[in-house]
């Protein structure tokens, strides 16, 4: 058996969503133009990874192997669902920036794949924790690569925004021309492949420290 | 990657390894399957029921404080409510628009429009944004029939031209929100098609150099065009209903119920 804290540690770093197994490339390019955007999706995400990890161990022994897949599918767009109610209702200018990535969350990857790999297997407990694990990994990566984005694509730095409470640093001064290219989609992928390279180089390095 | 057989390892270690020969019979009698399918999607029909009940009201609301945020932006102060007091009219195309009349009341009683707000979107443009939909909120004064030009609240210069939604090109295109494109608006009408009162045309100057008013964005020209097509087609819209707009529910304050807001089509 592996220790909880494995379980809740691997989806931060070992086997991060993103920069590690790559799963949920779309949300992961598309929405991160601004790090509140990419907090965001990431909290949503986290929520509705949760629920259905949770809902899918719960339901594991009573569910025939079948149509298993049918069943998780409908648990987790019934989560996706209820985010996007409960963000439409309550922060309504996030739910307008995040728009279709929302109802999108259903066909990332990273949830069936933990329903299907992890929660169907494993206790509640166990299940919950992989979720907490998983989703903070993404938001976290999320969030970074938002960061990084915005502040070379538009030189600010966003952290709140709700309703008339904006949390926002100017890091580069109005009169430099930030990165455009950063906030497009191109600045995405740039982004994102520094990110892995940089995590690729310090596992290397730990190995053959290690060695 | 060494990292993902680790991972099924771990994975699997903790797998309950139940399904014995019967069992696995008896979970696949159809009978089984469909039972499952139909509990499973009911109990996440029900919830979903739930939670929709619990979230409207706050969603209309939510939807509603953002309709009267911009309309708010593009109307001088009203002595009454420009969301209850719309009326709908039917642009010279033929579709519904809603238009916002914001009064003002005098010392001998009567409540005057003297302003509307009318929101257009790039929908049936002949010249079409660069990419998804955009939603312009324009303000024009009622007795003039011209975009109003103001001084906001923090003293400088606007003008009654809001972008209520936009996806063009971050840094290009998204700079039709800027005062500096919207300002080529301040005090236009529309008379005839496509010109203004004091003879010059609804276009870029790109496009016409002479006549042309508005100076398109550069590196965004197609925004630019689109934008203009929107904000001349709501004040086609104040033209072609001036009477109504101005008269209808004059006197007494408008019985009908407040419009709901209607849920958005999804893209």
């Amino acid at each position: 058996m592996s220790k909880s804290s494995n379980i809740l540690s691997r989806g931060l770093w070992k086997e991060n969503p993103v920069l590690v197994l790559l799963l949920g490339m779309c949300p992961t390019l598309a929405v991160t133009t601004s790090a509140y955007n990419g907090l965001g999706m990431g909290v949503a995400t986290l929520a509705v990874l949760l629920g259905s990890n949770i809902f899918v161990s719960l339901i594991r022994s009573l569910i025939p192997k079948k149509v298993r897949i049918p069943c998780y599918i409908v648990v987790i767009a019934t989560f996706v669902t209820l985010v996007d109610m409960i963000l439409e209702a309550f922060v309504n200018n996030l739910h307008s920036s995040l728009g279709l990535f929302i109802p999108l969350i259903v066909v990332n990857c990273i949830i069936l794949g933990r329903a299907e790999a992890f929660a169907s297997k494993n206790t509640l407990g166990r299940s919950a924790l992989d979720a907490v694990g998983m989703g903070l990994g993404f938001t976290l990566t999320l969030f970074a690569l938002g960061s990084v984005r915005e502040i070379l694509g538009n030189g600010t730095w966003t952290l709140l925004q709700y309703q008339e409470i904006l949390i926002q640093l100017r890091l580069l001064s109005k009169s430099t021309d930030p990165i455009l290219v950063m906030i497009l989609p191109p600045g995405a992928f740039i982004a994102l492949g520094f990110f892995i390279a940089g995590m690729n180089a310090i596992v290397a390095r730990k190995k053959s420290k290690a060695a | 990657m060494p990292d993902t057989k680790e991972a099924k390892k771990l994975d699997q270690d903790a797998a309950p390894t139940t399904d014995g020969s019967a069992e696995q019979a008896s979970q696949d009698s159809p009978m089984r399957l469909v039972a499952t399918l139909i509990i499973v999607t009911g109990v996440a029909g029900a919830a979903l029921a739930g939670a929709n009940a619990l979230t409207k009201d706050r969603i209309a609301a939510a939807k509603a404080a953002k309709k009267l945020a911009s309309i708010k932006k593009v109307l001088p102060r009203c002595s009454n409510n420009p969301v209850k007091d719309a009326i709908k009219v039917k642009s010279p195309k033929g579709s519904e628009v809603e238009v916002y009349r914001c009064r003002s009341r005098q010392p001998d009683g009567s409540a005057p429009v003297v302003a509307v707000a009318i929101q257009q979107s790039s929908t049936g443009n002949r010249h079409k944004p660069y990419s998804g939909l955009i939603q312009v909120m324009v303000g024009i004064d009622a007795r003039t029939g011209k975009v109003r030009s103001f001084k906001n609240n923090k003293g400088s210069d606007d003008v009654a031209v809001v972008i209520v939604k936009l996806s063009e090109t971050p840094g290009l295109g998204s700079k039709a929100q800027d005062y500096d494109f919207r300002k080529a608006f301040a005090g236009r009408d529309l008379v005839d098609k496509d010109r203004t009162s004091d003879g010059k045309l609804w276009a870029t100057r790109k496009d016409n150099p002479q006549l042309g008013f508005v100076d398109a964005i550069s590196g965004a020209t197609i925004t630019s065009r689109a934008v203009t097509e929107i904000v001349q087609k709501a004040l086609a819209v104040w033209n072609a209903n001036k009477k109504i707009i101005l008269t209808k529910g004059l006197d007494a304050p408008p019985k009908r119920p407040t419009t709901t807001p209607t849920r958005e089509k999804r893209p």
